[in-house]
């Protein structure tokens, strides 16, 4: 999948993601291409200004990581963040759900 | 030999922009993830070298990348400065109010400072305009709040609006300093202190409002790097940029004077309402109510200056009910018909849609049929 058809759902991905528990950036973009299969293309070094995005709007936290081998962010979701994710799930819901029922199923 | 994640690292730092503090940021998260993935393919059966190599090439191009943080940033200082511009806007407006009254209740003074500047037919004009450009930046960084991925044509309007109402302020100033400088010194009422306070706020507002413009030009230009908006909004919006431009120099000359300041005004609006570029039906449907709310304000303001200036009617309490009634019909009326004049041409708004239908930008919900 191209990053163009990633727009607007970047910021949902990473917040499933971190909804987990705290992870470093790395280890995000490493979730998000394990959970997708490969399916999620992008340069995964512009995930990380969506980071200090998300960050800077108050849905995710970060603090510099004392045990690892070098200086290392870790981010965690907040309570907002946690309230985004679930409006952003449940207007994918009703997205899919719309879109399937034009297209038809595809299982 | 330094090695090809260094020289990478050492490449990106050149193209990132910003303070300091945020680069040393960027860098250091670059580092982590680059190693990291490093040691991912190495341990996959990777070499080294191809490891790096592999690392690099999925991070992005510097350029890429430091333009996307640019981005966030750029953003980021267009909402600051939009909100500095609202509180300068404050101060301005409030202490030319309060520069009015002071001169309109002064005996013996010649000349009101109401007169002389600050609320003369241009200053008046300024005080409309960026009271109105307030508002809008206030409203639309207020919808923004909690929108990470606010794209430039969000806070176009906040543009547009401070870019309108630039020359203005700067030719009202002018004329103002030239009145202040005239204003009789040392009559032990302060007006002289509080005019010169709305010099300086008025001052302070024109940097904040260029650090708008000038941080959303930025955002515009990055965003080029990847346009997503549709081209014919654009062109509408460039025409309506025109149109706006030259109503706004018309209002400014001072034979259009009195009429021209609640016209202006509802332009304004219209044209941030306008600006909205994911074609709120709310906004649209609001734009007449947000319009007749500028021009009834600025009609009773009139009408209070006027009162406190010339103090209550000798024909009582009724007659001045009038005075205040008649001003804010008269700015009404002006305001609507200019609302008329640019949002109904160009399809901003429908006098008949009262149930937010159609629209030339807004399409209604797949599959509704046409008329039901």
């Amino acid at each position: 999948m191209r990053s163009d058809a990633l727009k607007g759902h970047l910021d949902g991905l990473l917040l499933a993601v971190l909804a987990d528990g705290p992870a470093h950036g790395y280890a995000v973009i490493a979730e998000l291409g394990r959970r997708s299969a490969g399916a999620l293309e992008l340069p995964e070094g512009t995930v990380y200004p969506a980071l200090h995005r998300l960050e800077k709007s108050g849905w995710l936290a970060s603090r510099w990581s004392t045990d690892a081998p070098r200086r290392r962010r870790v981010y965690e979701l907040t309570a907002s963040g946690r309230e985004a994710l679930a409006t952003q799930r449940e207007q994918w819901r009703g997205f899919v759900t719309a879109v399937d029922a034009v297209l038809g199923g595809v299982a | 030999m330094a090695s090809s994640i260094e020289s990478y690292l050492t490449e990106l730092a050149r193209a990132l922009s910003g303070p300091r503090r945020h680069r040393r940021r960027v860098i250091a998260e670059a580092r982590d993830h680059l190693w990291c993935a490093t040691e991912a393919h190495v341990d996959a059966g990777a070499p080294a070298d191809a490891a790096q190599r592999e690392a690099i090439a999925r991070f992005g191009a510097p350029r890429e990348i430091a333009a996307a943080h640019a981005r966030r940033l750029a953003r980021n200082a267009v909402a600051v400065a939009a909100m500095w511009s609202a509180v300068a806007a404050a101060a301005f407006v409030g202490l030319v109010v309060v520069t009015t009254q002071l001169g309109g209740v002064r005996d013996g003074v010649p000349a009101r400072a109401i007169e002389g500047g600050a609320a003369g037919a241009v200053g008046w004009i300024a005080v409309q305009l960026v009271a109105a450009c307030a508002a809008v930046t206030v409203v639309r960084v207020w919808l923004l709040r909690g929108e990470p991925a606010a794209h430039a044509g969000d806070l176009r309007l906040v543009q547009r609006g401070h870019a309108l109402v630039l020359a203005t302020v700067g030719v009202s100033l002018a004329l103002d300093l030239d009145a202040f400088r005239r204003m009789p010194a040392g009559q032990g009422d302060g007006a002289e202190v509080v005019f010169g306070l709305a010099l300086l706020a008025g001052a302070g507002w024109l940097a904040a409002a260029a650090g708008v413009v000038r941080a959303q030009r930025r955002v515009r230009a990055l965003d080029r790097l990847a346009p997503r908006e549709a081209p014919t909004l654009d062109i509408v919006a460039r025409l309506l940029d025109g149109v706006v431009g030259a109503a706004t120099r018309v209002a400014s000359m001072p034979i259009v004077g009195r009429l021209a300041r609640p016209g202006a005004s509802a332009m304004v609006v219209a044209a941030g309402w306008y600006a909205n570029p994911r074609g709120s039906r709310r906004g649209r449907q609001h734009l007449a109510v947000v319009a007749l709310a500028c021009a009834a304000a600025a009609g009773f303001a009139t009408a209070l200056a006027h009162l406190v200036a010339e103090g209550p009617s000798t024909h009582g309490l009724l007659s001045d009910v009038v005075v205040v009634g008649v001003l804010v019909a008269v700015e009404g009326t002006v305001a609507i018909g200019c609302l008329l004049a640019v949002a109904v041409p160009l399809g901003v708004w429908r006098p008949t849609d009262r149930h937010g239908r159609g629209g030339t930008t807004h399409a209604g919900p797949i599959g509704t049929p046409a008329g039901s």
